[in-house]
């Protein structure tokens, strides 16, 4: 089949589940509503092995599909045409888009068994789909900026699925808040590039980047990249604008897994991976995205460490992950960055599920004080997540190692990187190694501290399959990418696949020095030895002695308290921010319009009307009175003709 | 008589014979058969309009007062082709939405309605300045009438103050006109208030001084045409006006009569004075600027549904006058295709509201919650709706903000950011509506109709459902209806210091010199 | 035919009034031999209907003709102490059409009906024929007398009401007033007397401009003229008896006030203008004390208005602010570089105001069942439901007088405005304007009641088929020659500039 019509059908097939169940939302009938929409899916996701095998088989320099259905815009030398492109970069998202999804479709069917709207529930989940894919798949700007709207709104109504909790649509409206500003940032920053280069399509913007770097804080290319980045701190969940994900964990689990873990999050990462070129060439803008995605894994990593709740520690830790993501964008590691997208895809969506097992289990239960000892009534449950566990704390050879052990060297060794923010992404990964102990710990070791009117059950099978397949690739998933150390020393030298599959679309750092192999041992044994560190103090903390953590956090209650309430973010913004907005325009309803504007107007109404009352008190209907002012009137009409 | 008389007079007739019917049944099921079957007429402009023009087409001109050189001329370009579809695809929809909720006076409501219809077609098409003022000035009648009959408790207030604002402001217009009559005459043509004349006219501009007579002619226009849109700050009548109105009433001044003062600057205030039109550009775009934020700011804190959609009419004409105001083609474009949307958009929104209104006879966003579980297929509708109006992308509206916002940031980047705050305080109010009404726990009013309150109606559905297939449509290929427009518009946009129009002839299919002033009898005869 | 030297030529000139007088004392005289015995109303108004026909129809049939062939813009009589023109003969219809209107009014109306119905009709006929003759002056003298016998008849009429003392305070008033009012014109006319040695309109106005400048006797005694004419057509601050008097005359008495005596008045006023050299002074002062008379008398009107509850002072306000547009049209066509659209102006506004006028007091009379009637403008709730085609004729009315298009309201002020800024009178126009958007408030008002409400109204008289017929004509006219309003405009301009 040609490239046109396997995209068509890719992109069709999750939009027409999506009208399909969309259509009948009254139905309660789950299997339906699931098996239609996991099939769509699985029909874009074979669709994507056919355009990826496609695109593998062509020349390297060739590597690009381009369909084109029709022009949406076309103003003024302005076109943007409906076109979408699979190249190397936007293959690999595609793969993991309906691939994960497929996965989290299937596992739906199971956790959505006993819901009053499966089928709403599946038409959303196969919009956001259709969504995400329009938005890796778009070849400009603004086919991006559809799918980058869309996959916000998809979220905003799997977030408010359960809409009769109105913390749940708070968290959903919050998550479309948020993101709004984001993409207002997206906007502003689509105009300054248009401004600047004349065209929105990535190819031709990235062709014209400049090749000389641009040191300037305030020109338009610097100022556009630092726009975009604000576009993907609030669709990627970045300090300032990571609040809405830990609410949106409101969404069933699924949700989670697959929006707010594997891909829509990872949204802001692929844009800057789109445009690296251009970001290249703006270092200042770099630098921004790298510190804030350091600042953001460490703020979201701690925060995790003090959670209760099995998916909010998650949440945390996804907005700590995709900090790395972005601290490698930053110094330049494209490469590392979407790499680790795609092994984190796996065992985040992975753990996100293995948490909805749990919460399945626990009917609904998500405090992990009120766990433990699960391993023996799930252990299917158990086994995967803790291969996820392993690969996310950075186990040697696991996926997570990998990609992330990329990072933290390119962190240090980029010229654009320095030793700060290695260290933070060191620190970052000692924490992470701890709050993923302590939550393996609380959940699934340990003796059991289940209520006991809950007796939990290991899930049905179209549930563990998707944790099995995924465990699978979040323990093998990271010899997609070896890193050249490790490659050297592994039996036969397999080189990193996945580097060189996207080295051709992504940008060079310039000036990359050749590696220093043994900084790179060192870097590498450094973080593992943190990892450890981090994860026997938590088994240490958790399972050996429970009485520690209690007594070291009321040793340092103060800091505890500041951590354990998110360092009072989510009241800063409430109290100092929303709360004076609405305030403030509650002051402009009353004082301007009502008050001010509308005051004039009665105002000179009133003048009128009071010039009326005047005259007529004029009108004495006094007959002398007439005459005098008969009088009065020759007398100045003469006057003012004569003397005047 | 031509096809745009035809169209401009017809609902003057339909008021004329519905007035004599006898029952309310046959006036509103008539009412309904004419104004499709009116909309059916106008698309016949599709069919003759030639879209790679951006010359008048179609035009007719009979002497009317010649001695003032005043004629009736009509005609239509890229400009207001749109807009006369517009006015004639919504009034089906208003008259079957209004089937059940207008009660009493039905036949003097159809009246008015179809009254209102000539009025506004009248003011779209008219190319005679003073036929234009008419047409212009008589839209109020009716809807003075229809927010005073049918309107809330106190509609009295509310259409004395749309009716007093909107006249203040037009007639320094009219003065305006009236002056340039006498300059067409001064400076070598004879008397003549066809406006083909006025874009020749050399009106002097002095830029520092404010008052020379192309600033003072610029706002003469331009006061009028803001009361009218309405900008910042001379906007406080609509919201009493829509909070007023009955449905109808809202979902005509909302998706049409507002867009009388944004099609009033572009056909009349940026071609005629160019130069001034560019001097105050920062003016008209700053007060745009500041209308999309405190629009939207104060839309967040309404109590009333109506009044919060009336607020986000105020921050969404704010994004037309800044686009209009760009002047450059991105921003023109997306004003007038903002002009449609907000057509579709706010009209289905009061719609809406007067869907849920009639049902539970409240507007207070309070009282509601809950509503998504009793009446899902009304929420569904809501949320497209909704989306629209946030311009979502897919949606008409995102279509339109988006050229806008473009073309703004081309003009002038400052007030570009400040106008895409605007994208971000437009989701906050109308979800945090939504979420009021549509998810929690039931409200007050949903507890106390329990049982009573029923989903939407086939009618009501039918009602919707054409505005929503323009949603995606408008949304998805806004090229089918920018490809019409566009001659116009990108002619607009280069020329405007120079502005010409020329008139096409309809059967020769050539460009025919413009519009000779018609002077004295022997002339009449001439038609063009 | 030379109609310069035939004998006959001037008696015809006036014929029309000749036979006016004729048709008004036949029903008082027919009364006398019938022993003091009251006609029936019927045919009292049919020999005023005579004579009002009669006068018409010889002005259209032989003065028009004469005008014609005279190949002259006007020709004059009596040693040119009248003139007809075309002006001139189009306000005489006028008051003719208005004279009918109100014999209309008067046979249904309550007050006027009863046993002094003759001699009302006399009063009434003679003081239109008053009214012609101050149409027809040509001299400040004739101007004078013509003045002082319309007047006279309209304080007796006024004052005829037997029940209402309201009427014989408004007589009274009017009387007192008017002859101060007098006072000054006929001192003023003796000033100028004085100082050109000459009463004749055409001789003063040739010698303004020298005069204006050197003897400030004719300056005072032109602007006591100028007073003189302010007092009859209400203009701040001569227009205080307005209200007192339009309120307390019968209301077709007061219809005839508000039109046709205005209209004449207005013509005389303008006569003095005629010249067009007349008023093209250097004087600043001159202009602007006429235009501030305009502007003040529109806004006094206005603003004094939107306060009133009865609805007939409601309207004699709305009059005096009307007349404070009509200086509007004066000041253009004196002031000016072009009289004739000034002229035209003004003329065209006469005749849309007392069109519309007309209807509106038609509506007043409707509700007067008693002769102490008093309509307030809250009587008129819910009256859309009650007579619906009432209530539309007076609010197309109302909309006609506030100046909503399409009505013969806006074109009238369309073309005044446009005869003021054609010659520059910018300011002034801008006055005019704001005023209309402030008399919207009031005009509005019973719009209000009438359809807003859904009260009783106060019972109306459905049998008086005259005066429903004149309302309702009058807001079809209306609109319909607001329309077509260029064919009226046309004949307007026409008799302005060419005599005919």
């Amino acid at each position: 089949m040609s490239h046109s019509v396997l995209l068509s059908i890719l992109l069709l097939a999750p939009f027409f589940g999506f009208l399909f169940n969309g259509l009948r939302f009254k139905s309660k009938n789950v299997q339906v509503a699931g098996v239609v929409g996991t099939a769509m899916v699985g029909i874009s996701f074979i669709c994507s092995v056919l355009l990826f095998s496609q695109l593998a088989s062509l020349p390297e320099a060739e590597r690009s599909l381009r369909a084109e259905y029709w022009n949406w815009l076309n103003v003024a030398g302005l076109q943007i045409p409906l076109a979408f492109v699979v190249d190397q970069l936007s293959a690999v998202m595609i793969l993991v888009i309906t691939g994960i999804g497929t996965l989290i479709h299937l596992f739906s069917i199971g956790y959505m068994s006993h819901d009053e709207r499966p089928s709403k529930y599946f038409s959303y989940l196969n919009f956001f789909v259709f969504n995400m894919l329009l938005l890796v798949l778009g070849d400009n700007l603004v086919l991006m900026f559809f799918g980058w709207e869309g996959v916000g709104l998809a979220s905003y109504l799997l977030i408010g699925f359960w809409f009769t909790d109105k913390e749940k649509a708070a968290a959903g409206m919050k998550a479309f808040v948020t993101n709004r500003i984001g993409d207002a940032g997206f906007l502003i920053g689509l105009f300054l590039l248009f401004g600047e280069f004349g065209s929105i399509v990535f190819e031709t913007l990235n062709a014209q980047a400049p090749t000389v770097q641009d040191m300037s804080w305030n020109s338009n290319l610097t100022l556009a990249c630092i726009a975009l980045f604000i576009g993907a701190c609030g669709k990627s969940a970045q300090i300032p604008l990571y609040v809405w994900l830990p609410d949106a964990m409101a969404g069933p689990t699924p949700v989670s897994a697959l929006i707010h873990a594997a891909t829509m999050v990872t949204a802001g990462v692929y844009m800057i991976c789109r445009l690296s070129n251009i970001f290249i060439a703006a270092p200042n803008a770099l630098f921004i995205v790298a510190i804030i995605g350091a600042l953001t894994l460490l703020m979201a990593a701690s925060i995790g460490l003090t959670q209760w709740d099995i998916k909010k520690v998650l949440a945390y830790s996804t907005v700590s992950q995709l900090g790395y993501m972005f601290l490698a964008v930053g110094v330049g590691a494209f490469n590392a960055a979407m790499f680790h997208l795609v092994t984190h895809a796996f065992f985040k969506a992975l753990m996100f599920l293995g948490s909805g097992s749990v919460i399945h289990a626990m009917h609904e239960e998500q405090d992990i004080r009120k766990m433990g000892g699960l391993k023996k009534h799930m252990p299917v449950t158990h086994w995967t997540f803790v291969a996820g566990w392993l690969a996310i704390i950075g186990t040697p050879l696991f996926s997570g190692f990998m990609s992330k052990d990329e990072i933290l060297w390119m962190s240090w060794h980029s010229p654009l990187g320095s030793w700060y923010l290695w260290l933070m992404g060191v620190a970052g990964a000692g924490m992470t190694a701890f709050y993923m102990t302590r939550l393996m710990a609380l959940t699934f070791w340990g003796e059991s501290r289940v209520p006991s009117d809950v007796h939990p059950h290991e899930s049905p099978t179209s549930m563990t399959l998707p944790l099995i397949v995924l465990g699978v690739l979040s323990v093998f998933g990271g010899f997609l990418g070896i890193p050249h150390v490790l490659g050297k020393i592994l039996p036969g030298h397999p080189p990193n696949f996945f580097e060189h599959w996207l080295d051709p679309r992504l940008a060079n750092i310039p000036g990359l020095a050749q590696a220093n192999i043994t900084m790179e041992w060192i870097g590498i044994a450094i973080s593992v030895t943190t990892a450890a560190v981090g994860a026997i103090l938590a088994y240490r903390f958790y399972i050996i002695r429970k009485d520690l953590p209690e007594k070291v956090t009321s040793k340092i209650k103060g800091l505890y308290e500041l951590v354990y309430n998110k360092y009072w973010v989510d009241e800063f913004y409430f109290g100092r921010i929303i709360n004076p907005i609405v305030e403030m325009s509650k002051g402009l309803w009353m004082y301007i319009d009502v008050n001010f504007i509308d005051k004039i107007t009665y105002w000179t109404s009133d003048m009128v009307k009071g010039a009326g009352s005047s005259v007529r008190s004029m009108q004495s209907g006094n007959i002398q009175q007439y005459a005098l002012l008969i009088l009065l009137g020759v007398v100045v009409v003469i006057f003012a003709v004569v003397m005047g | 008589m031509g096809l745009l008389s035809l169209i401009v007079f017809l609902p003057l007739l339909f008021a004329v014979i519905i007035a004599l019917m006898p029952s309310d049944k046959t006036v509103r099921l008539s009412s309904l058969v004419f104004a499709t079957l009116h909309f059916v007429i106008s698309l016949g402009l599709l069919f003759k309009f030639d879209s790679s023009s951006a010359a008048i087409q179609l035009a007719e001109q009979i002497p009317w007062i010649p001695e003032i050189g005043v004629t009736y001329f009509v005609g239509i370009d890229g400009l207001s082709l749109w807009l006369v579809i517009l006015s004639t695809f919504l009034t089906p929809l208003i008259i079957l939405g209004s089937w059940e909720s207008i009660t009493k006076r039905v036949k003097f409501f159809h009246l008015n309605l179809f009254l209102l219809q000539t009025a506004m077609l009248g003011s779209f098409l008219a190319l005679d300045a003073i036929l234009f003022y008419v047409f212009f000035e008589l839209s109020l009648v009716p809807m003075y009438f229809i927010v005073g009959i049918w309107g809330g408790a106190r509609r009295i207030y509310a259409t004395m103050k749309f009716f007093i604002f909107t006249m203040a402001g037009s007639v320094l217009m009219l003065l305006g006109i009236i002056y340039l009559i006498f300059q067409v005459d001064a400076q070598g043509g004879a008397l003549s208030a066809n406006v083909l004349d006025f874009y020749r006219l050399n009106i002097p501009f002095i830029a520092n001084d404010f008052l020379n007579p192309q600033t003072l002619l610029f706002f003469a226009f331009a006061i009028a045409f803001a009361i009218k849109v309405p900008m910042f700050p001379v906007h406080t009548w609509l919201p009493d006006a829509h909070v007023e109105a009955p449905t109808a009433g809202s979902v005509v001044l909302a998706a049409v009569m507002l867009k009388m003062g944004t099609y009033g600057f572009l056909r009349f205030v940026i071609p005629m004075f160019p130069d001034a039109a560019a001097h105050w550009a920062w003016l008209f775009m700053l007060l745009g600027v500041v209308g999309i934020i405190y629009g939207a700011l104060v839309a967040m804190v309404q109590p009333d549904m109506k009044k919060l959609v009336a607020y986000s009419s105020v921050s969404h004409m704010g994004y037309v006058i800044i686009g209009l105001f760009a002047l450059n083609a991105y921003g023109v474009t997306g004003g007038v295709y903002q002009m449609l949307n907000h057509g579709i958009s706010t009209g289905g929104l009061f719609l809406l509201v007067g869907m849920i209104y009639d049902r539970t006879h409240s507007r207070e966003i309070v009282k509601y919650g809950g509503l998504a579980k009793i009446l899902p297929i009304y929420t569904i509708l809501f949320f497209i709706i909704t989306f629209s109006s946030i311009a979502v992308p897919m949606t008409n509206g995102f279509v339109g903000e988006f050229l806008i916002l473009l073309g703004t940031f081309q003009a002038n980047p400052v007030y570009g950011i400040f106008a895409a705050t605007g994208v971000v305080f437009g989701a906050v109010y109308m979800l945090w509506m939504c979420k009021k009404i549509f998810f929690g726990t039931e409200g007050e009013l949903m507890n106390q109709t329990k049982g009573v309150l029923k989903d939407l109606s086939l009618r009501e559905i039918v009602v919707m459902a054409p505005l929503v297939v323009m949603v995606f449509w408008m949304g998805l290929f806004p090229d089918h209806f920018l490809n019409w427009s566009k001659p116009s518009l990108d002619y607009l946009v280069n020329n405007r210091e120079n502005y010409e129009l020329t008139l096409k002839d309809a059967n020769q299919n050539s460009q025919t010199k413009t519009a000779l002033i018609v002077e004295k009898d022997e002339e009449e005869g001439e038609t063009l | 035919m030379d109609v310069q030297f035939n004998a006959l030529r001037e008696p015809i000139l006036i014929l029309p009034l000749i036979i006016l007088f004729i048709a008004s004392v036949i029903p008082i005289t027919l009364k006398m031999l019938r022993g003091n015995r009251e006609l029936k109303p019927f045919a009292a108004v049919i020999w005023g209907f005579f004579g009002l026909l009669g006068a018409s129809g010889t002005t259209f049939a032989v003065i028009s003709n004469m005008l014609r062939e005279s190949q002259e813009p006007f020709i004059t009589a009596f040693s040119g102490a009248i003139v007809i023109d075309g002006m001139g003969i189009w306000i005489s219809y006028l008051i003719y059409f208005l004279g009918a209107i109100t014999l209309l009014l008067s046979y249904d109306h309550i007050a006027v009906r009863g046993k002094q119905f003759s001699e009302y009709l006399f009063l009434t006929l003679n003081s239109i024929i008053g009214m012609v003759l101050v149409v027809m002056s040509n001299d400040l003298m004739i101007t004078f007398i013509a003045i002082e016998f319309m007047s006279l008849a309209l304080y007796v009429i006024i004052a005829l009401s037997r029940e209402r003392t309201l009427s014989k305070e408004a007589s009274f008033k009017y009387f007192v007033l008017g002859s101060f009012a007098s006072a000054i014109f006929l001192f003023g006319i003796s000033f100028v007397y004085g100082s050109v040695g000459s009463t004749s309109i055409p001789v003063i106005t040739s010698n303004a401009v020298d005069l204006f400048n050197s003897n400030k006797l004719f300056v005072i005694g032109l602007l006591m003229i100028v007073v003189g004419f302010a007092f009859k057509i209400s203009v701040f601050p001569f227009h205080a008896w307005t209200p007192d008097v339009y309120q307390g005359a019968a209301t077709p008495v007061t219809t005839l006030m508000s039109t046709a005596v205005k209209a004449a008045s207005f013509l005389a006023f303008l006569r003095i203008f005629t010249s067009a050299n007349f008023f093209r002074l250097e004087d600043l002062d001159f202009l602007n004390v006429m235009q501030w008379l305009a502007i003040l008398t529109m806004t006094v009107g206005n603003v004094a208005a939107l306060k009133q509850t009865n609805l007939k002072r409601m309207l004699a306000y709305s009059s005096i602010a009307h007349s404070g547009y009509m200086m509007v049209g004066i000041i253009s066509a004196g002031f000016g570089e072009n009289f004739d659209s000034g002229a035209t102006g003004l003329l065209f506004y006469i005749f849309a105001y007392s069109l519309m006028t007309v209807g509106t007091f038609a509506l007043v009379a409707l509700f007067e069942k008693k002769e102490t009637t008093i309509l307030n403008i809250d009587g008129l709730k819910g009256l859309s439901l009650k007579a619906p085609l009432v209530a539309l004729s007076f609010a197309i009315l109302l909309l006609s007088l506030a100046g909503i298009p399409p009505t013969l309201g806006f074109f009238s002020k369309f073309y005044l405005f446009s005869a003021a800024m054609d010659q520059g009178f910018i300011w002034l126009s801008l006055w005019g304007v704001i005023n209309s958007v402030i008399s919207v408030y009031y005009y509005l008002k019973p719009v209000v009641y009438m359809y807003m409400s859904e009260d009783q109204p106060n019972e109306i008289q459905t049998r008086l088929v005259f005066t429903k017929a004149t309302l309702v004509a009058s807001a079809v006219f209306i609109v319909v020659f607001g329309i077509l309003s260029a064919s009226l405009f046309r004949v307007v301009q026409k008799s302005v500039i060419t005599g005919l």
